[in-house]
């Protein structure tokens, strides 16, 4: 089971590359919301390089340092993302206050609670908060319907991928802060089957990226008015 | 808390972080697959509608071409029928073998040419005013509509009025003739199929909406028979009717009076037309 366990560990860390090299093949018709993506899975990998292969790798500050700058950067980029992807400016200028109060209450959190243990709350609310602007974002496609299906857009498959992601690691997140030990990594290959599932869609976002979108928005024509 | 501290399930994860996961994994699965389903529902009414719009167009255009063909069949038997046999007439009168008559016979025959050609011109001018009537050119949408009444008013068998309450600024040409158009077609309507006793027109502006509202007093039509109608083959008028409005921007509602006992048709145009 162990070696199980690690055989997920090193897949979830190297799954980012799938993405990477997906990405690589598009590289000309990439956007800026897809450059914000590769920059998160090249971040990805290198914060789990470093964890796995780095001395800090037991309980040290310097993990939980990483980790919480890994949040963080994590929902920055998360947030761009959705940010591009949504076209509600009133939601746009939520994503942009939420997220001032967000890296506020981060870097609070990182100063006086979290220098010597994982940012298990701190994740939670990123999750909890991504999570309702993907949910948005998919109202959003209800409401304003196009000609185009919706899975043969690029954002449809990143945001799938977040979502699944967060969503499955929520509970891990609270279950983790809700322990006295919160440096209990026991059930961390959870995150690890979600972070594979969630490089797999980012590849396919990246796999089906096009410069331009708007062709495939158009509006339903007014029904015939006579 | 106490949830949390729930013991673990068999494969060693505690039972309150499966579940938990399980379920947001399921809630984010039946969401997308939601959103997908639902895309997917949109776009097939869409498609469908697109459809039925496509059907309708093709509908207004085989009205249009047909009503055009008649026009031309109703010309062509005009100047055949009549026009050709009168001009030949006149020819007739006019033959070389003229000058050898006596000179009675001459300023008989002259003065019957002439007659046949008064007539001739007569009936072109016909022709040209039922393409274009005279009135509507010069003095506009309510005089045309007025003069049209007061020739049915004067044939006895119903009375026609209009009133225009509102027409200071006149439409633009193009858009009077395909009015007067819609407004002809109503009435022919009415003629041949209503056996009304009265037919009363109205202008008015309210806003930016200009109004012609039609009544009569015998069998009509309300928007559901109307709507069955121009989805069926038959019903030409009618199609032509909605085509011509179609060119205005405009609607036009049938119904049945709130008193029961007048039919009402209501057209309804933007003042700012562009044809």
């Amino acid at each position: 089971m162990e070696e199980f366990k690690a055989l997920l560990a090193s897949l979830s860390t190297y799954s980012s590359l799938i993405a990477i090299a997906a990405c690589l093949i598009k590289f000309n018709k990439l956007t800026k919301r897809l450059y914000a993506l590769i920059l998160y899975c090249s971040f990805s990998l290198l914060t789990d390089i470093l964890l796995e292969y780095f001395p800090f790798k037991k309980h040290h500050g310097s993990q939980f340092f990483l980790l919480s700058t890994f949040t963080v950067i994590e929902y920055i980029l998360f947030a761009y993302f959705l940010f591009h992807s949504l076209e509600n400016k009133l939601i746009k200028n939520i994503i942009l206050i939420v997220s001032v109060i967000f890296l506020g209450y981060t870097t609070y959190h990182f100063f006086y609670h979290s220098k010597s243990s994982f940012d298990s709350i701190p994740a939670s609310v990123e999750s909890l908060i991504i999570i309702s602007f993907c949910v948005y974002y998919f109202y959003e496609q209800i409401k304003i319907p196009s000609v185009g299906i919706i899975y043969s857009t690029y954002p449809f498959w990143a945001i799938v991928g977040m979502l699944i992601y967060l969503s499955g690691t929520l509970f891990l997140f609270l279950y983790v802060a809700s322990l006295e030990n919160a440096n209990d990594f026991t059930n961390w290959y959870i995150n690890n089957v979600l972070n594979i599932i969630k490089n797999i869609f980012f590849a396919i976002a990246f796999s089906m990226s096009k410069k331009n979108l708007s062709n495939l928005k158009t509006r339903i024509q007014k029904p015939f008015n006579i | 808390m106490l949830l949390l501290q729930v013991n673990t399930n068999s494969s060693g994860v505690p039972l309150v972080l499966f579940l938990g996961t399980i379920g947001m994994l399921i809630l984010v699965g039946g969401l997308i697959s939601f959103i997908i389903f639902h895309q997917r529902k949109v776009i097939r009414y869409q498609t469908t509608l697109q459809q039925m719009e496509q059907e309708q167009q093709r509908m207004l255009l085989n009205a249009s071409i047909r009503l055009q063909e008649e026009e031309r069949q109703r010309l062509a038997a005009d100047l055949h029928d009549d026009a050709g046999p009168l001009l030949a007439t006149a020819r007739l009168y006019l033959n070389e073998n003229l000058v050898n008559l006596d000179k009675t016979t001459q300023l008989q025959s002259i003065y019957n040419a002439k007659q046949i050609i008064d007539d001739t011109i007569q009936l072109i001018r016909n022709i040209s005013h039922s393409l274009m009537p005279p009135t509507l050119k010069n003095f506009g949408l309510e005089s045309a509509v007025n003069d049209l009444f007061q020739k049915i008013s004067g044939s006895g068998s119903l009375n026609a009025s209009c009133r225009f309450h509102d027409y200071r600024e006149r439409l633009k040409p193009e858009d009077e003739l395909i009015l007067f158009r819609v407004i002809q077609e109503l009435v022919n309507n009415i003629l041949k199929h209503s056996n009304a006793s009265f037919i009363h027109v109205t202008q008015n502006i309210n806003g930016d909406r200009f109004f012609i509202r039609l009544h009569h007093d015998g069998r009509g039509l309300t928007q559901a028979d109307f709507e069955k109608l121009n989805k069926s083959p038959v019903g030409l008028g009618l199609k032509n009717i909605q085509s011509r409005l179609k060119l205005l921007h405009g609607s036009i509602y049938f119904e049945k009076d709130v008193s029961q006992t007048y039919y009402k048709v209501t057209i309804e145009l933007s003042k700012e037309v562009e044809v």
